[in-house]
């Protein structure tokens, strides 16, 4: 019987058929041998897998049949040609050989040791033990991809953690560095409220200075004006001593000239009586006159001395009084009292001068203190920016680790639809020349430079570190 | 009353930082978080003797401030220093261009900022 040739289509189409069913056979004869082997003891799983694949088995090499029936018709013809040759050139052949055959031609060569002389068992059970490795590989392939795929989709998690904590990390580094700084400004507040009561407290004692030198001015008028009512007190009572004494002694002279004109009053009468006895009877009535003005002078000089009396009585008690008023102004304690208090004044005056000079001074070395720390406040709030510094660096950190995790995610969607695709799956290199791009610092861009290209490599060029254009 | 300095940065650290340094030294401070901030401020009426500026900030960054700050009437002769982590020439040349007086980089010691800055403002 004439054959069609067959078209390549049509020995691709026999090919795939072809190596199905040589497959399914392979697996067939395996699930046979596992039958027979768990029917030495069975039990109700192992009977029903084996059941179940023999099934699945059947219904396969079925439809691999019904498929590619005309087809291995007009092969298995074509190979009884080939067949009739092998068999004429001493080679064993029948049509399963010479489809064993065509299959182990269709393998890249190495994989199926093969000659003329290698029986067909042989070679099936090469294709046997290939298929059973393949599967095998196919399974730990699949197997390290799915590990691969769940390790990428558990790297935006990571990452997602990774920059959670660097949030938390900066949170906590920017609250710490601003309750040091809010700190810092109490401190000065503090400090500048301490400058201000000691600028206050000078300028009071300044001011209670120049105040108790007017009071103590005043004081001291007030004691020279003292001072000189007494002495001019002092004066006058013994202006008034003298006056009154040189009074008493200008009564004596009257007292004196009373007794002289009583006595002669009294000789006057004396004779007006001698006389009015000689005249008799005519002299009666001038003597009592006589008689009246005797006892008139009796009564006079009693009257001169008691005036005599009295004025010498006064004289005295006016000596004694206003000597001791002499006295009690001229006291030693008032005197040296008053010259106790004068120098005391001056006195209170210099310590005043240096309560105020030590102030001044108290108030110096404080200002020299105050403005010491306020300079160590300066110097520490220049520290404090290294947490920006800081906050700049976790950024950049935090935006690398967004960055790999949606690389990592974004690989391991592509590996859902392996093995029917290629994958496009780039290294994280471009993410590393993203964030060179992005960084700000010298320092970062140093450490860029020296993990990447080695301490050698290329640096950024950059100005000092305060430059006025 | 002291000299009035603007501060415009996103980071409350760094304002706090030079506010505080700056007070000390009997300055007046006026602080913005961004430039868009710093233009209101000063549209407010606000009139600095001198602007320290962040080169990366939000909605607006230094570059674009001080640009728009030596266009302002009466800003041309007002100093504007940046205080940036950014150390690169071609920033610095680009400041400059746009009418930047100074350029520090972060971090900068109070005595040194207070010595930059007594040197743009007589007197102060």
């Amino acid at each position: 019987m004439e054959q069609k040739p067959l078209t390549r289509e049509e020995i691709e189409v026999a090919r795939h058929h072809g190596r199905r069913i040589l497959i399914f056979r392979a697996v067939a004869f395996e699930t046979l041998m596992l039958v027979v082997y768990y029917l030495l003891e069975p039990t109700g799983w192992k009977v029903a897998l084996c059941l179940g694949m023999m099934v699945l088995y059947a219904s396969l090499v079925l439809w691999s049949i019904f498929r590619g029936r005309g087809l291995f018709k007009r092969i298995w013809s074509s190979y009884d040609e080939v067949a009739l040759r092998w068999k004429n050139e001493g080679m064993s052949y029948t049509r399963s050989h010479g489809l064993v055959l065509e299959l182990v031609h269709s393998l890249p060569a190495g994989m199926v040791s093969y000659s003329p002389q290698t029986s067909h068992t042989d070679l099936v059970r090469q294709l046997v033990e290939l298929v059973i490795r393949q599967d095998s590989e196919k399974t730990i392939d699949a197997e390290n991809l799915r590990q691969i795929r769940t390790l990428l989709a558990s790297a935006p998690h990571l990452s997602e953690l990774l920059q959670a904590h660097l949030h938390h990390a900066n949170a906590t580094t920017e609250a710490a560095a601003l309750q040091i700084m809010s700190k810092l400004t109490d401190l000065n507040k503090e400090v500048g409220s301490l400058q201000v009561t000691l600028n206050d407290t000078t300028t009071m004692a300044a001011g209670l200075f120049d105040h108790s030198q007017i009071k103590v001015k005043e004081n001291q008028k007030m004691m020279d004006d003292l001072n000189t009512y007494q002495v001019e007190m002092e004066r006058q009572v013994q202006s008034t001593i003298q006056l009154l004494t040189r009074q008493m002694e200008g009564l004596k002279p009257f007292t004196q000239l009373i007794r002289e004109v009583n006595e002669r009053t009294n000789v006057l009468a004396i004779n007006a009586a001698i006389e009015a006895a000689r005249a008799g009877t005519a002299g009666r009535g001038f003597a009592v006159v006589a008689n009246e003005v005797r006892t008139l002078s009796h009564q006079v000089s009693s009257a001169a001395e008691s005036i005599e009396a009295s004025v010498k009585e006064i004289s005295e008690t006016v000596a004694v009084k206003l000597g001791a008023l002499s006295t009690l102004m001229h006291g030693e304690d008032q005197s040296q009292g008053f010259v106790s208090l004068t120098i005391a004044l001056p006195k209170l005056s210099q310590d005043f001068f240096t309560t105020v000079e030590i102030l001044k001074s108290f108030a110096l070395a404080t200002q020299s203190n105050v403005n010491g720390i306020q300079n160590s406040i300066v110097d520490v709030m220049g520290f404090a920016q290294f947490q920006d510094i800081t906050r700049q660096q976790i950024e950049q950190v935090d935006r690398g680790l967004a960055l790999a995790g949606q690389h990592f995610q974004g690989a391991a969607d592509a590996l859902e639809g392996s093995g029917t695709v290629p994958l496009v799956i780039v290294p994280l290199d471009g993410i590393a020349e993203q964030m060179d791009k992005n960084y700000t610092m010298m320092r970062q861009k140093d450490t860029h430079q020296e993990v990447l290209y080695g301490k050698l490599g290329k640096k950024a060029e950059a100005g000092p570190d305060i430059e006025l254009f | 009353m002291g000299k009035t300095i603007l501060i415009v940065d996103d980071s409350v650290t760094m304002v706090m930082s030079i506010k505080t340094t700056l007070e000390i030294h009997g300055f007046q401070v006026e602080t913005a978080g961004d430039g868009v901030l710093a233009l209101a401020l000063i549209q407010a009426g606000t009139k600095p003797d001198l602007v320290i500026t962040d080169i990366n900030m939000p909605n607006m960054g230094g570059m674009e401030l001080i640009g728009r700050l030596k266009a302002l009437p009466g800003f041309q002769f007002v100093p504007i220093l940046t205080l940036t982590t950014e150390s690169e020439t071609a920033k610095r040349e680009e400041a400059k261009k746009l009418g930047a007086t100074g350029w520090l980089v972060k971090p900068v010691a109070g005595p040194d900022l207070i010595k930059v800055i007594k040197q743009l403002l007589p007197g102060a």
